[in-house]
């Protein structure tokens, strides 16, 4: 067996590839004014588009943050291509496994004990990749657990992988420095986050206290004593992958059930606790034929704001999309619009924020939602490429949307998609949380 | 005092971390232990015989805490080799103010890292061991000629991990941790089975076809 033992690939070989691909957008821009010279009326879509494909196929190689940092910004701005927007769970590390000396080393150094003196049994071969890090598999007592390992390094290649992608997304993006360093700094902060299993251990037994109401769900046991900054320890949890789990033809009342442990699990984190397990990628989901979902995996929490919560829900109230003067003032708030836009562009913005906020909340306007619509789906994709073919959005250099919409928007697109997979029919109507926002918008609107 | 190398390298090495310097001469380091000085002359012929068995008595501490571990003994060659870099980084800890003294002293022979040459024989001969075993079970390939240089071209790359370690900043070493990971796949994917075996089997046989 191989131990490759690297983190990612080194910083130059990154570099390289950005510089290639800087060399490649140039050459796309240098044929399209060698066009243009021929044909002026040429307008500069074809370049857009030449230039995503481009950028693509570049950082599809790359992995790693700069991939991420890329495919959130994309999927704000909706150049995600539908083919690409299916490999977003994959958007992992490529990182081959750490050495058994090197595990045993981090042990040394976090808990200050090697794990064969900590466990009963520890395997010295990963069972799995993790993000950012590895998992063993250990045994203590009559208790199984799962102990994921940072690879070292990982925060240092995030930060170095963020001032490459930079200049790549100054351009792809089309966005000006001030509004490009918006977005980035969310990512940057949630990326690096993910780093700190500390902070993940806390948040973990957190959300699991929180959530012990909802029927249905399970959570691991963290042992903190056996943690550390790169260390997490908790309990092995026993279920399937969904692509596992899908492979033993579910009947159609336990994808509904679990669809439905699913959705409640996120409207309850959402609407509730206004902090949201914001990586609903299937790796973090383990199902069972119970009916019972385990989850793991909290490195990725996104706070919800107050302020910002009661703006962006509102938009979905049939209340606030039926009249102009509330969404406005709404799509302002959350820098969907801004008080300089000219009224021929607002009314653009307007039409097509507005179709996609009631694309994306359409799960929200019925008391049942059939997720394995694949129509549904597919909408959703092309919406953001049909959006980022409105010349006015495209040539606009302002970001569009609050910072927080991010990691929402991705929480939202993932859940969908993971309730697609499943073909899950989900109870999705009945919320108390919309009077709670009604209340509150009304609340508003009477101050003068 | 009781001459005995042990607490000799205990006081020098004391006396060179408060002072940044070795001792004016052995004259003065003896009256100051206590010490005759034809006992010290027994023991060691000059500050840098001290020196040098300091870093062979590191080495040789190392050895013996790594073959103490089970672990390692159940380890492959690869693994063995990784594992006597970390515990090298890990217990030069307790010298590394030592090693910076002696690489950035200018006058000193030691400087520049020259001292790890002290260590050369001996990991020559620990790495053999580690090697001949990786031979028997093919993890790396005997080739003419170059498989006798493979001690020492680890010991290029051992020297190669520790100066990365002195000059290592990174929060807990963690950089030194990632080069030796790196270095030691490119060391065993070299003298393991590869291309360049499969290159020279087919040049023998063309070479054959010629001939023939």
């Amino acid at each position: 067996m191989k131990y490759q033992e690297k983190i990612t690939t080194s910083k130059t070989g990154r570099t390289l590839k950005f510089l290639g691909t800087g060399a490649k957008i140039g050459g796309n821009y240098l044929k399209h004014y060698a066009k243009k010279a021929l044909n002026p009326a040429l307008d500069s879509a074809e370049l857009h588009e030449a230039n995503a494909g481009d950028i693509y196929s570049s950082l599809s190689e790359l992995k790693g943050s700069a991939l991420k940092v890329a495919q959130m910004l994309s999927m704000d701005r909706g150049i995600l291509p539908a083919a690409y927007a299916d490999k977003f769970a994959l958007s992992q590390y490529m990182a081959p496994p750490l050495s058994a000396p090197l595990v045993v080393r981090i042990f040394k150094k976090e808990i200050g004990k090697s794990p064969q003196e900590l466990f009963d049994a520890f395997a010295s071969n990963a069972k799995n990749a993790a993000s950012i890090g590895q998992v063993h598999q250990a045994k203590l007592g009559d208790k199984t657990l799962a102990i994921k390992i940072q690879y070292p390094g990982v925060a240092d290649s995030i930060q170095s992988d963020l001032r490459l992608v930079r200049p790549v997304a100054l351009r792809m993006f089309n966005l000006s420095d001030k509004d490009l360093d918006k977005y980035m700094e969310e990512v940057e902060g949630k990326l690096l986050e993910e780093t700190d299993y500390k902070l993940e251990l806390k948040r973990g037994q957190d959300i699991a206290r929180a959530c012990s109401g909802i029927e249905g769900l399970r959570f691991p046991e963290y042992y903190p004593a056996l943690s550390g900054q790169r260390i997490l320890t908790m309990d092995w949890m026993e279920g399937e992958h969904l692509n596992e789990f899908l492979a033993k033809n579910p009947s159609q009342e336990l994808r509904n059930t679990l669809g439905q442990r699913l959705w409640d699990f996120y409207q309850f984190q959402v609407h509730q606790l206004k902090t949201v397990h914001a990586d609903p990628h299937p790796g973090n989901f383990l199902f069972q034929e119970d009916g019972t979902l385990g989850i793991i995996d909290f490195g990725c929490i996104k706070e919800i704001p107050r302020d910002f919560y009661f703006d962006y829900f509102g938009l979905i109230l049939p209340e606030v999309q039926s009249k102009t003067y509330l969404l406005e003032g709404l799509m302002e708030r959350i820098e969907m619009l801004y008080s300089y836009d000219s009224d021929e562009k607002r009314g653009v913005f307007i039409q097509a924020f507005g179709r996609m906020t009631e694309l994306l909340s359409r799960p929200f306007a019925t008391d049942y939602f059939d997720f394995s619509d694949k129509a549904y789906i597919e909408q959703i994709y092309s919406m953001g490429e049909e959006i980022s073919q409105i010349p006015e959005i495209r040539d606009t250099r302002d970001g569009r949307g609050s910072k927080h919409m991010l990691y929402i928007n991705r929480t939202y697109f993932g859940l969908y998609s993971l309730l697609h997979s499943l073909g899950a029919k989900v109870k999705t109507g009945l919320d108390d949380w919309k009077n709670e926002v009604k209340e509150k918008l009304n609340s508003l609107n009477e101050q003068p | 005092m009781k001459a005995e190398k042990a607490s000799i390298r205990k006081a020098y090495t004391q006396f060179v971390l408060e002072n940044g310097q070795a001792p004016a001469s052995v004259y003065r380091f003896c009256r100051d232990l206590e010490l005759e000085e034809a006992e010290f002359y027994s023991l060691y012929s000059s500050f840098q015989a001290i020196d040098q068995d300091i870093i062979i008595h590191h080495f040789t501490e190392v050895i013996e805490l790594l073959e103490k571990d089970e672990a390692y003994q159940a380890y492959s060659a690869r693994e063995k080799y990784t594992a006597f870099l970390y515990a090298w980084v890990e217990h030069s800890l307790l010298h590394r103010s030592l090693f910076l003294l002696w690489q950035n002293q200018e006058n000193n022979p030691f400087a520049k890292g020259s001292y790890m040459k002290a260590l050369k024989t001996s990991f020559e001969n620990w790495t053999e061991g580690v090697l001949s075993e990786a031979m028997d079970n093919r993890e790396t390939i005997r080739r003419p000629f170059l498989s006798e240089k493979y001690p020492e071209a680890l010991f290029l790359q051992f020297v190669w991990v520790h100066q990365f370690w002195l000059k290592d900043t990174s929060p807990a070493f963690e950089k030194t941790d990632a080069a030796i990971e790196k270095s030691v796949r490119l060391a065993f994917d070299l003298m393991g089975e590869g291309v360049l075996d499969s290159a020279m089997d087919l040049g023998k046989f063309l070479f054959q076809q010629v001939k023939g």
